[in-house]
C-alpha cells in the first residue's frame, strides 16, 4: 500500500501539481477573507459588546453545520465550483479568527489601554497602536489553527466539483483506488504541516519581538498569492467539460478533451467528479459554468425532464432532444453506443441450473433467493419495491450492501441476486449473469454529449469533433475499460487514450 | 500667575451607593507641584482620573485649561497632559523609543522632531542610547519609571498627572528619579499633580502637600526644609 501510494504520488507529478496550486488557492482565498472578515468582526465586538453573543452565537452555529449540509445550502448561491468551496471554507474559518481577536482584545491589561486613552489617542489609533499589535500572539495563534483546519477542510469541497488535492481523494474513492486516495491525503497532511509550521514560526517571532523580518515575510507572502491570482485567471477560450463521479464518467471526459484538442485548435479543461452529479451539473450549465458533459438518457427523461412513463428508445431519445433544446439551449451529440442500465445478475450456476434469462424467468424461483443491493436501491420509489410488485418477486430475504462488495457477495453465495449497472467494472471478471428485461421496467441509459448551443455556435469546429464519439463503445468495452481503472489502477487517461488508438481516433497518447 | 490651571467646583463621584468624592472644590495653579496623600480607597486614583476625563464626574464642573472637559473635545486636551501611572504601564510591543515617542507620533510630529525630542529627553533623564533600543521587560525597574516620566513629558505638556509612579522602586533609585522629576520641575515649570502614599515622598516634592479624606481634599500646612 505504502509502495503504491509513493509509486503513484512520484510517478503521476504532473497530475498532483495543478491540483496542489488549485488546493493552495482556494484555501488562500478562505483564510484571507477569513481573516480580514474576522478581524472586522472580532474588533466590533470588543467595541460593542452588546453585538458579541449575537455573532459569536451565529457563527458558533455555521461551525456546528456539518460540511456536506453547508455546502448544500450554498451550491443555491455560489454554484458549483471553487466559489462554493472558498463560501464555505470562510464561513468555517470565521469563528476561529473572531473568538480570536475578541479573546485577545478582551486579555490585554486594562491599565496599559487606559494609559494610552489617557494620553490622547483616539479610537483608531488606540485599536491599530496598541489593541491589535498586542492582541496579535492571541490572534496569530487563531490564525493557525484556521489555517491547517481550512487546508484539510479544502478535501471535501471536490464533493461539489472545487478543484484541489481532493479531487485525488475522491477520484480515488469513487474509481476504488485506495492509494490514490491516501496519496492525496498525505499531500493534504503535508500542506496543513507547513502551514502551521510557518505561521508557528510567525508565532514566535512576534513574541521574541521580531517584527521586521515578520513584516518582510508577509509582504513576501501577500505579494506570492497576489501573483497566484492574477496567473489564476484567462480560462475563457477553454472549453470546460464536467463529469459526474464516477469511473466511466472520467474516462468519457478525458476521451472528449482528448478528441477536441486532436481535432480542433481547441483547449479543453475537466471538472472530474461534481458531487450529487446531474442535480448540480445541470444548473452550473444553465448558467454557463460548463461547456458539456455526459448525460444518460435515463436521467435525463426522470431526473431533468421528470416524465414518469417509459417510452420506446426512439421516442423517448427524439423528446428529450426537442425538450433539451427548447427548455435550456442544449443540444445532444451523438450517442456513444453503451447503455449504462440497472440490471439484475444471477450468479451464472444458478442461472444455468434453472435457467434463467429474462427477469420474468426470475419470479417463481425469487422465494429461495437471496437480493443484494446497495441500500439507496430499497430506498428509491422506483428501486427495489416497485421492481418487485412489477414482476412478481418475493425474495427469501435482502441484505443492503455497499457497492464495492456486491460482487463478491454474489461470487461467494452469500446473495444470490444483486441489483448492477450493465456497464459496471466487475462484470467482466465476475460469475454473473445480466438478465434481459424483457417487460422493459428500467429506462435505458444511453449516454451521449449535452452540450451548450452556444458553445457550439462559438466554435463551429467541435460538432464534428463530437460526433467521433457517435456509437463508439459498446458495453463490454465500457466494463473493460472501468475494469482497467477501477481493479488494474491503471489512469483514467491512458485508458481512454488506449482506447481512442486502438480505434483509430487518436495517434499517440497526448 | 495665578491662573488655575485646574478647577473642580462641587464635584461628586459615587460608586453605587458609595459616595468616594462628596462637593469636591479645589483648584491648582500653574507651576505647583501638588502632592496628594491619603489612605487606599480614599479616592486619589478618582479624582485625578476626573481631570483628563477618564472617568466623569456625577455632579459638579470641571475645568482644565478654562475648558469646561463635560464640552470640549477630549482626545486633544489629553495630549497637552501627561500622563504616568504606577507599574508606568509601557507599551509592552515598543522598544524604550517608541514609547517615548508615542503622544508625538499620535500627535503627527514629523519623524525628525519626534527624534531630536526623544533624544533630548533621554538625556535628561539619563537614559543611553543602548536602553533606548530594548523593549520594557528588558528594562530594570528604575528604567521603566525613567521611560515613563519621558514619555509623559514628550509633546511638551503644560500638566503632568503622576499617579504613584514611583510606588514599585526601592530606596536609591527612588531618590534618584525624585530628584530628576524636581529638576524637570524646576526647568520647565510643569504643573504636576502627584499621588503618592509615601509620606516622605509627598514632603519631599511637593510645592503644596494635600491629604484625601472623606471624599475631599484638605491641604497640610506643614513643610520639610529639605
Ligand atoms: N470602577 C469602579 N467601580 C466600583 N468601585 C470603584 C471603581 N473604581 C474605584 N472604585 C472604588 O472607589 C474607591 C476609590 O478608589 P481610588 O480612587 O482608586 O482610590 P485610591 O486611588 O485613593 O486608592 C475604592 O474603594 C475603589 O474600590
Ligand atoms: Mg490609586
Amino acid at each position: 500500500m505504502i509502495k503504491e501510494t509513493a509509486e503513484i504520488l512520484f510517478g503521476r507529478w504532473d497530475f498532483f501539481l495543478p491540483l496542489i496550486y488549485e488546493h493552495l488557492e482556494i484555501s488562500a482565498a478562505a483564510i484571507i477573507i477569513a481573516t480580514a472578515a474576522g478581524l472586522f468582526l472580532g474588533v466590533l465586538i470588543s467595541q460593542y459588546k452588546i453585538l458579541s453573543p449575537y455573532v459569536l452565537g451565529a457563527t458558533n452555529i455555521i461551525y456546528t453545520i456539518p460540511s456536506i449540509a453547508l455546502f448544500g445550502f450554498l451550491i443555491p448561491f455560489t454554484g458549483v465550483g471553487n466559489l462554493t468551496a472558498v463560501a464555505a471554507l470562510t464561513l468555517y474559518a470565521l469563528l476561529p479568527m473572531i473568538r480570536n481577536t475578541y479573546t485577545g482584545i478582551a486579555n490585554i491589561p486594562p491599565a496599559v489601554t487606559e494609559a494610552a486613552e489617557g494620553m490622547g489617542s483616539g479610537k483608531i489609533q488606540l485599536l491599530f497602536r496598541i489593541k491589535l499589535p498586542l492582541a496579535m500572539p492571541v490572534i496569530i495563534s487563531g490564525l493557525r489553527n484556521m489555517a491547517v483546519m481550512t487546508v484539510a477542510l479544502a478535501g471535501i469541497a471536490s464533493f461539489i466539483g472545487a478543484g484541489g488535492l481532493g479531487v485525488a481523494i475522491y477520484r480515488g474513492i469513487t474509481t476504488n483506488n485506495a492509494a490514490m486516495t491516501l496519496a492525496g491525503s498525505v499531500l493534504i497532511a503535508l500542506m496543513a504541516f507547513t502551514a502551521d509550521l510557518l505561521l508557528g514560526a510567525a508565532e514566535k517571532a512576534i513574541k521574541k519581538k521580531k517584527y521586521l523580518p515578520l513584516k518582510i515575510a508577509s509582504a513576501a507572502a501577500v505579494f506570492l498569492f497576489a501573483a497566484l491570482f492574477f496567473t489564476a485567471g484567462d480560462r475563457d477560450g477553454v472549453i470546460k467539460i464536467a463529469s459526474k463521479p464516477m469511473t466511466e464518467q472520467f474516462i468519457i471526459s478525458e476521451m472528449l478533451k482528448m478528441l477536441i484538442e486532436e481535432n480542433t485548435g481547441l483547449k479543453a479543461e475537466i471538472t472530474k467528479g461534481i458531487g450529487g452529479g446531474t442535480g448540480n451539473i445541470h444548473p452550473a450549465m444553465l448558467k454557463g459554468e460548463f461547456d458539456m458533459y455526459p448525460e444518460y438518457t435515463g436521467t435525463a427523461w426522470k431526473f431533468v425532464l421528470k416524465h414518469s412513463d417509459n417510452p420506446p428508445d426512439e421516442m423517448m431519445i427524439k423528446t428529450i432532444k426537442e425538450e433539451y433544446e427548447d427548455k435550456f439551449g442544449f443540444r445532444w451529440v451523438s450517442l456513444y453506443g453503451f447503455n449504462n442500465r440497472f440490471g439484475l445478475g444471477v450468479r451464472k450456476e444458478l442461472a444455468e441450473k434453472y435457467g434463467l434469462k429474462t427477469y420474468s424467468d426470475l419470479a417463481p424461483y425469487s422465494p429461495g433467493l437471496v437480493f443484494g443491493a446497495e441500500y439507496d436501491f430499497f430506498e428509491r420509489d422506483d428501486g427495489y419495491s416497485a421492481l418487485s410488485s412489477y414482476y412478481g418477486y418475493n425474495f427469501k430475504s435482502t441484505a443492503d450492501m455497499d457497492i464495492g462488495l456486491k460482487y463478491s457477495a454474489v461470487n461467494s453465495g452469500k446473495v444470490d441476486v444483486i441489483n448492477l449497472f450493465t456497464t459496471d467494472a466487475m462484470i467482466p471478471v465476475s460469475d454473473i449473469r445480466i438478465l434481459e428485461d424483457d417487460r422493459n421496467f428500467f429506462e435505458n441509459y444511453h449516454i451521449g454529449t449535452v452540450v451548450r448551443k452556444d458553445t457550439l455556435e462559438k466554435h463551429p469546429e467541435l460538432l464534428k469533433a463530437l460526433e467521433l464519439m457517435d456509437g463508439l463503445i459498446s458495453d463490454e468495452e465500457m466494463a473493460a475499460m472501468n475494469y482497467a481503472v477501477e481493479a488494474e489502477k491503471k489512469s483514467d487517461r491512458e485508458t481512454a487514450a488506449e482506447f481512442l488508438i486502438s480505434k483509430g481516433l487518436l495517434k499517440e497518447a497526448p | 500667575m495665578s491662573e488655575a490651571i485646574v478647577k473642580f467646583e462641587n464635584v461628586s463621584k459615587s460608586y453605587g451607593n458609595r459616595l468616594i468624592v462628596k462637593n469636591l472644590r479645589f483648584s491648582i495653579k500653574k507651576g505647583e507641584f501638588v502632592t496628594v496623600m491619603g489612605r487606599s480607597g480614599s479616592g486619589k486614583t478618582t479624582v485625578l482620573k476626573m481631570i483628563n476625563g477618564l472617568i466623569k464626574a456625577d455632579s459638579g464642573g470641571i475645568y482644565v485649561y478654562g475648558q469646561d472637559i463635560s464640552k470640549c473635545a477630549l482626545v486633544p486636551l489629553r495630549r497637552r497632559i501627561g500622563y504616568a501611572v504606577q507599574e508606568t504601564a509601557l507599551f509592552p510591543h515598543m522598544d524604550a523609543y517608541r514609547n517615548i515617542a508615542y503622544v508625538p507620533h499620535i500627535s503627527g510630529w514629523k519623524e525628525r522632531d519626534v527624534k531630536a525630542r526623544v533624544e533630548e529627553l533621554a538625556d535628561l533623564m539619563n537614559l543611553p542610547a543602548s536602553v533606548l533600543k530594548r523593549y520594557p521587560d528588558e528594562l530594570s525597574g528604575g528604567e521603566k519609571q525613567r521611560v515613563g516620566i519621558a514619555r509623559a513629558l514628550a509633546a511638551r505638556p503644560d500638566m503632568m498627572l503622576m499617579d504613584e509612579p514611583f510606588g514599585a522602586l526601592d530606596g536609591e533609585t527612588r531618590n534618584a528619579v525624585q530628584d530628576e522629576l524636581l529638576k524637570i520641575w524646576r526647568r520647565y515649570g510643569t504643573t504636576i499633580f502627584f499621588i503618592t502614599h509615601d509620606e516622605n515622598e509627598a514632603l519631599k516634592l511637593g510645592s503644596r502637600i494635600m491629604e484625601m479624606d472623606k471624599g475631599a481634599l484638605k491641604e497640610r500646612t506643614e513643610r520639610h526644609d529639605g
